[in-house]
C-alpha cells in the first residue's frame, strides 16, 4: 500500500515531443468532423478568403494541442495508472491494470527520427476509458508495458516485484512467431474489400444517362465523339465500361495501399497469455491482447474471400460501444488474408485449447435454421414489392413490363434471401459454441460457452405455432442471434450453456 | 476432503422450460394502463388546446369526428395493450441465476447468470414509491447498461432479492 500512495502523487508530464502527437489527434479530428466546417467553407470559398479559414483551423488545432499537451499528466502506481486531462472539462482517469484490455506500442512517422513511441492503453470498461501516453522513449514504453502485463494478475493482484522481473524477462524470450502476412496477403486483403464493389453498383445506376451526357458534350470540350466507332449505344457502352473499370481500378489500389499501409510487415507473436501483433508502414503498430479476455474469434469471409479461399481471422475483445471503432478505440485484433489450415491453430490459441485438436469451423456439420425463415422473408419482400409497384403503377405506363421487372427483382431477392437461409446455422464442439451466418460470403464466429453473458429464448405468434423460436446468446463482443430454431433445440443449447458457465465457473476475462 | 463426480443424467440436469415464473405485483399492470391512458389524454388535450388558440389555417384537425375516434381507439387500445405487456411480466430467481419473462406478441425469455453479474440496483419512481413497488435492474458484467430490469415488485421482494443476489456475489468473491 505505501508503494501505491506514494507512486500515485508521483504525478508526470509528457516530452514536449507529445505535442506533435497532440496536432496529429487535432488534425485528425479537424478531419474527420470536416463536414461541419463545410458551409464555413463554402462561404469562406463564395468570398475568396479560404486561407482565412485554414490559418484558423490550424490556429485552432494548435492552440489546442497546446492546451491539450499542457494539461496533461499521469501516474503509475502499483495496482494503476491515472491521467488527468482537458482544461475546461477536466477529466481523472483511473484504470485498474486488471481491467486493463490492451497495451498497444504505436510508433508514429513522425516519432521515428528521434526513438520516441506512444504507449496506448485501452480500459475494458469503454471507449472513454482509453489512455495515450505520446512520445516516450521505446525503452520506457516497453518497461512500462511489460510491468503492467506482470503486474495484470486475476482479480488485480499483484505479483511480487522478483516475479514481476523475471516473468518479464522470460516472457520477452519466449515470443514465438507463429504468423507472417505477406505483401501478396495483403494485396488479396486489400482486394476483397466491398467498398470498390459498392461504389460500382451505386455508379451502374447513373452511368448510362451520365455518359449520354458526357458524349454529347464531348464537342463542345473540342472532342469528336466519332473516335469510338459505331453507333450511339456502342459509344455509351464503351464510355460506361470504361469510367466503371477506371473507377473500380482506382478504388481497388486506394483500397490495396491501405491494407499495405496499415499490415505491411505483419507478424504475429505468441506469448505466455495471449498474442503479439506487429505490423504497419508509416505508422508501426505493436497490440498485445491476452487470451482469456479475447470473447470471440471470427472467421469473416467475404465474397472475394471465399473466391480466394482466404479469411480474415478477427479476435474480438470487450466492446460496448458500436461507435468505438470509428473513435479509435477498436478492440479487435485481425489478421488479414489468411489461410484455413493457418488460421485453426490460432483459433484455438484463442480459445484457450491450444492443444486440443484443431478444427476448421468449415467441416463442422451446422444445425441450420428452418425454411420459415425464408418463406416469411420471402412473404415480406413480396408485399414491399407490391406497394412499390402500385406507386409507380399510379402514374400510368404499361402493366406488363412493371409485372415482369417486379418479378424479376423477387426472384433475384429470393435467391439472396434462400442463400442466406442456408448459410445460418449453430454447431457446439465441446465447450465450443459456433454460430455460422452471411449472405454472399460467410462468418463463423466461434466462443466458449464461458464467455457468454446473458441467454435469451424469444418467439412469436407464428413461430411458437410451428414449435420455433429465436436464439440470443449475448458475450461481451456481440450479440449473436440464430433465428427459426427448433424449440428443443434452443431449450438444448440455452440448458448446456447455462450448466457449463454456472458448474465450471469460469472467469470470462 | 473426498471428491465426488456424480453422474448426472438429463432429468437432473437445469432445465429452463420446467421453471415457474412469478407475477408481478397484481396492481403494476393496473399501474402502466392508467400512465398509457393519461398520455393519451394529456396528448389529445395538448391538441385540443392548440386548435382553440390557432388560428383556421393553423388547425390540427379541422373535422371533429376523425380525431374524437382516434381518441377513443387509443385511450382503450393502448392501456389495454400496455396491462397486458406488464402482465405479462414474470421473473423468477433460481441459484445461479435470475430469469425474466415479458411480451404479449413476442415472448421473451432472459437468464442472467450470477457469476457474470456486474452489480444490482433497486429503484423507485415516485409513483414506485406512491404503489409501495420497486424495480430491480440487473447489469451484465460485460455490459454498461442494465441487461433487464424487473418491474413491479412488492418493496420487500425486490429487497430480499437484492440481498440474495449480494450473498452470492459475496460467497463468490
Amino acid at each position: 500500500m505505501p508503494e501505491t500512495s506514494a507512486a500515485i502523487h508521483e504525478w508526470r508530464r509528457l516530452s514536449p515531443w507529445a505535442l506533435l502527437h497532440f496536432v496529429g489527434s487535432g488534425t485528425k479530428f479537424a478531419l474527420n468532423n470536416a463536414a461541419v466546417l463545410a458551409p464555413l467553407a463554402i462561404a469562406a470559398y463564395a468570398q475568396d478568403r479560404v486561407w482565412i479559414l485554414v490559418v484558423g483551423v490550424l490556429a485552432v488545432v494548435v492552440a489546442h494541442s497546446v492546451i491539450s499537451y499542457r494539461c496533461f499528466s499521469y501516474s503509475i502506481a502499483s495496482d494503476r495508472i491515472q491521467a488527468k486531462q482537458g482544461l475546461f472539462k477536466r477529466t481523472h482517469l483511473d484504470l485498474v491494470f486488471d481491467r486493463i484490455q490492451n497495451i498497444d506500442i504505436i510508433v508514429p512517422f513522425y516519432f521515428r527520427p528521434f526513438d520516441l513511441v506512444s504507449l496506448k492503453i485501452d480500459g475494458a470498461g469503454s471507449a472513454n476509458s482509453e489512455v495515450v501516453l505520446a512520445a516516450l522513449k521505446t525503452e520506457d514504453a516497453i518497461a512500462i508495458r511489460e510491468s503492467v502485463l506482470g503486474r495484470m494478475g486475476v482479480g488485480g493482484v499483484a505479483a511480487p516485484e522478483s516475479e514481476r522481473t523475471s516473468d518479464t524477462a522470460s516472457e520477452s524470450l519466449e515470443d514465438q512467431l507463429i504468423c507472417t502476412r505477406s505483401i501478396a496477403d495483403l494485396v488479396r486483403h486489400g482486394m476483397s474489400s466491398n467498398k470498390a464493389l459498392i461504389v460500382l453498383i451505386g455508379l451502374a445506376a447513373f452511368s448510362g444517362q451520365a455518359a449520354e451526357l458526357l458524349i454529347d458534350s464531348l464537342p463542345d470540350l473540342g472532342l469528336d465523339p466519332s473516335i469510338i466507332a459505331g453507333p450511339k449505344w456502342v459509344q455509351v457502352t464503351v464510355f460506361v465500361a470504361g469510367s466503371l473499370l477506371g473507377v473500380v481500378g482506382l478504388f481497388l489500389c486506394i483500397s490495396i495501399l491501405g491494407a499495405i499501409l496499415i499490415y505491411y510487415d505483419y507478424q504475429l507473436f505468441a506469448t505466455d497469455d495471449g498474442f503479439k501483433a506487429r505490423y504497419g508502414l508509416l505508422t508501426r503498430n505493436e497490440r498485445t491482447v491476452k487470451t482469456r479476455r479475447i470473447q470471440t474469434v471470427v472467421w469473416k469471409q467475404n465474397w472475394i474471400d471465399r473466391a480466394l479461399g482466404r479469411f480474415n481471422l478477427v479476435f474480438e475483445q470487450i466492446s460496448h460501444l458500436p461507435q468505438a471503432a470509428q473513435i479509435g478505440g477498436d478492440s479487435r485484433l485481425v489478421v488479414p488474408s489468411i489461410e484455413p489450415n493457418a488460421a485453426q491453430p490460432l483459433s484455438y490459441r484463442a480459445l484457450g485449447e491450444p492443444d486440443q485438436e484443431a478444427f476448421n469451423p468449415q467441416h463442422l456439420e451446422y444445425l441450420g435454421i428452418n425454411w420459415r425463415h425464408w418463406r416469411k422473408n420471402g412473404l415480406v419482400a413480396l408485399v414491399i414489392i407490391l406497394v412499390l409497384m402500385w406507386m409507380f403503377g399510379r402514374s400510368g405506363g404499361e402493366v406488363a413490363p412493371l409485372i415482369t421487372g417486379a418479378l424479376a427483382i423477387w426472384l433475384v431477392v429470393l435467391a439472396v434471401l434462400y442463400r442466406r437461409w442456408r448459410s445460418w446455422g449453430v454447431a457446439q464442439h465441446n465447450t465450443i459454441l459456433v454460430v455460422r451466418a452471411g449472405l454472399f460470403g460467410l462468418n463463423y464466429t466461434q466462443f466458449d460457452l464461458s464467455k457468454i453473458q446473458q441467454v435469451q429464448r424469444i418467439s412469436t405468434l407464428f413461430t411458437r405455432r410451428a414449435g420455433l423460436s429465436h436464439l440470443r446468446l449475448k458475450v461481451a463482443s456481440q450479440s449473436l442471434t440464430v433465428p427459426y430454431l427448433n424449440d428443443s433445440a434452443v431449450t438444448g443449447l440455452i440448458n448446456t450453456s447455462l450448466y457449463t458457465l454456472e458448474s465450471d465457473r469460469l472467469s470470462w476475462m | 476432503m473426498t471428491f465426488a463426480n456424480p453422474q448426472l443424467t438429463d432429468a437432473q440436469l437445469p432445465d429452463i422450460d420446467t421453471v415457474e415464473f412469478e407475477s408481478v405485483h397484481a396492481r403494476y399492470p393496473f399501474i402502466v394502463a392508467t400512465i398509457a391512458a393519461v398520455y393519451v389524454v394529456l396528448i389529445f388535450a395538448g391538441l385540443l388546446v392548440w386548435n382553440i388558440f390557432a388560428g383556421p389555417d393553423d388547425l390540427v384537425f379541422p373535422s371533429v369526428w376523425p380525431i374524437a375516434s382516434a381518441f377513443v381507439f387509443l385511450l382503450i387500445a393502448l392501456p389495454f395493450y400496455s396491462f397486458l405487456r406488464a402482465a405479462s411480466v414474470g421473473y423468477a430467481v433460481r441459484a445461479h441465476d435470475v430469469l425474466l419473462k415479458h411480451g404479449v406478441f413476442r415472448h421473451t425469455e432472459t437468464v442472467q447468470p450470477l457469476i457474470r453479474l456486474q452489480h444490482i440496483e433497486m429503484e423507485r419512481g415516485p409513483i414506485d414509491k406512491w404503489a409501495g413497488l420497486a424495480k430491480l435492474k440487473l447489469f451484465s458484467a460485460g455490459a454498461q447498461r442494465e441487461t433487464f430490469t424487473i418491474p413491479g415488485l412488492p418493496l420487500r421482494t425486490a429487497a430480499r432479492i437484492r440481498r440474495y443476489v449480494l450473498n452470492v456475489q459475496r460467497a463468490r468473491d
